[in-house]
């Protein structure tokens, strides 16, 4: 035994192995304590959500809106936007002190059946949010346009339907903040991350930083898609979702839904407005 | 590195497999850093079970993560710490006397299988004292930089670098007196 190195060898020959029943006996250990902790967090985050949801009427309408929106396309889409882990508290933190938020759905379904017309089908929802004004969507495909309006101090929920110059106003039902605190956000996030994904590293998406993630066959609640191919997008320095993409296929026609988000976007009080040319139905 | 960083934010994000996939990258690295340290293998098959267990209640709240292997090594030697500070105050076994603590293996549920070259290595650790044992082990074993080690041992680096110094030289008389018989 001559120096240093000598003893390098030997702490370098010096093996070790383990018992494999046994690391599955502590691998089932850590792995119930692990997942109760990320239970318990859940659990914890989703109140605080909820609280920051109850306190602040920008959230509220947020939340009003994803429910909105999860009822029309019939999706859990926007789970995946709020759930990322990484993400998902700073959305609720962040949107607290935003003044502005403007989020952009958009469904292109092409078919592919060489026999059938090669045009595309395509849906649109745009969303405007303004702590100031209030909240503003408008969904359109290639023949019909619809907005809804729910002003800030108000319970009232205004559709408005521009090609007829019409709009009709109802109460804001108090049961859309209830069926938001009965979702449960955290099923759907663990599903989504619970899949095997692919970090995609960063990249820059109009301007912005991002870190996004790829996820083969990502859970969605679109019957028969097949072939799926997820990406979320994540603002590195907002901590916020930019954007979504998913694309699959439906029988013969494939589908592709992007969500993009713009936060502290600058919008006109008009926007939030019905136009004063328009007639009013009654309900 | 890059794959550590991968699992970390994997873990983040609630995967289990990532957890899983840490497990077995470092167990063995591991296990054997707490052996050599302490010289008692049910002692360290604890330590480190433990050491995973705390990682896994952890790290979903734990915001910088950075050096996943260092703050693994680092867990288990202030486990290792805290073991033998309750061992002292017990005044049960004294580490440095338990010449064939190492070689209690024949226990049931045993976790860690030792070679014959970490039981002599580990016997002949036991002999020098426990801040030279600590520097050595983290140097050799743990790939710990000495200024890293100044950190952990909240010392200067020319104490880190003497504890290195004399501990190598003890613990090379210890083995060729092992080597002898």
């Amino acid at each position: 035994m001559k120096n240093a190195d000598d003893i390098k060898k030997i702490f370098y020959k010096a093996a070790i192995e383990t018992n494999p029943l046994k690391d599955e006996k502590i691998l089932e250990n850590i792995t119930a304590a692990y997942e109760q902790t990320n239970k318990a967090q859940s659990e914890k985050g989703e109140l605080n959500i909820w609280r920051t949801i109850m306190k602040s009427p920008i959230t509220k309408l947020a939340a009003a809106a994803a429910i909105i929106i999860a009822v029309i396309i019939g999706s859990n889409f926007l789970g995946i936007i709020g759930k990322s882990s990484v993400a998902w508290a700073k959305v609720a933190e962040n949107v607290e002190r935003i003044d502005t938020f403007k989020f952009n759905l958009k469904i292109i379904v092409h078919n592919n059946d060489p026999d059938k017309s090669a045009e595309d089908t395509q849906a649109q929802w745009t969303i405007y949010l303004s702590s100031k004004y209030g909240f503003r969507m408008d969904i359109g495909n290639q023949d019909n346009e619809v907005s809804w309006y729910i002003p800030v101090e108000n319970d009232k929920i205004i559709t408005v339907i521009p090609s007829e110059k019409k709009w009709v106003q109802m109460p804001f039902s108090r049961d859309y903040a209830k069926q938001c605190e009965e979702k449960d956000p955290r099923d759907y996030i663990k599903r989504f991350m619970s899949c095997e994904y692919t970090e995609l590293g960063r990249q820059t998406i109009d301007g912005i930083e991002v870190e996004g993630i790829e996820v083969i066959n990502p859970p969605t609640d679109i019957e028969h898609l097949e072939n799926a191919v997820g990406y979320l997008w994540v603002d590195v320095k907002k901590q916020l979702p930019v954007r979504v993409e998913i694309s699959g296929n439906v029988d013969c026609n494939t589908v592709q839904c992007n969500m993009d988000f713009r936060w502290d976007e600058e919008f006109d009080a008009g926007i939030f407005q019905v136009p004063s040319d328009y007639t009013q139905i009654s309900q | 590195m890059t794959e550590d960083k991968l699992l970390i934010w994997k873990l983040k994000r609630g995967s289990s497999d990532a957890l899983r996939q840490i497990y077995k990258k470092y167990k063995n690295n591991l296990l054997k850093l707490a052996v050599i340290l302490l010289n008692d293998a049910a002692a360290a098959e604890d330590i480190v079970q433990d050491v995973f267990l705390n990682f896994a209640r952890l790290s979903p709240a734990i915001k910088h993560l950075g050096n996943l292997k260092g703050y693994l090594t680092v867990a288990v030697v202030n486990q290792v710490r805290n073991h033998i500070r309750d061992c002292k105050r017990k005044n049960t076994e004294r580490l440095e006397d338990s010449q064939e603590v190492v070689s209690k293996l024949n226990r049931p549920e045993q976790w860690a299988i030792l070679s014959e070259q970490l039981k002599l290595l580990s016997k002949a650790m036991a002999g020098i004292p426990y801040e030279q044992r600590e520097v050595i082990t983290l140097y050799m074993q743990g790939e710990t930089t000495f200024r890293q080690i100044v950190k952990i041992q909240n010392t200067s680096l020319s104490t880190v670098q003497g504890r290195y110094r004399y501990g190598i030289e003890k613990l090379r008389k210890l083995l060729n007196h092992e080597v002898e018989k």
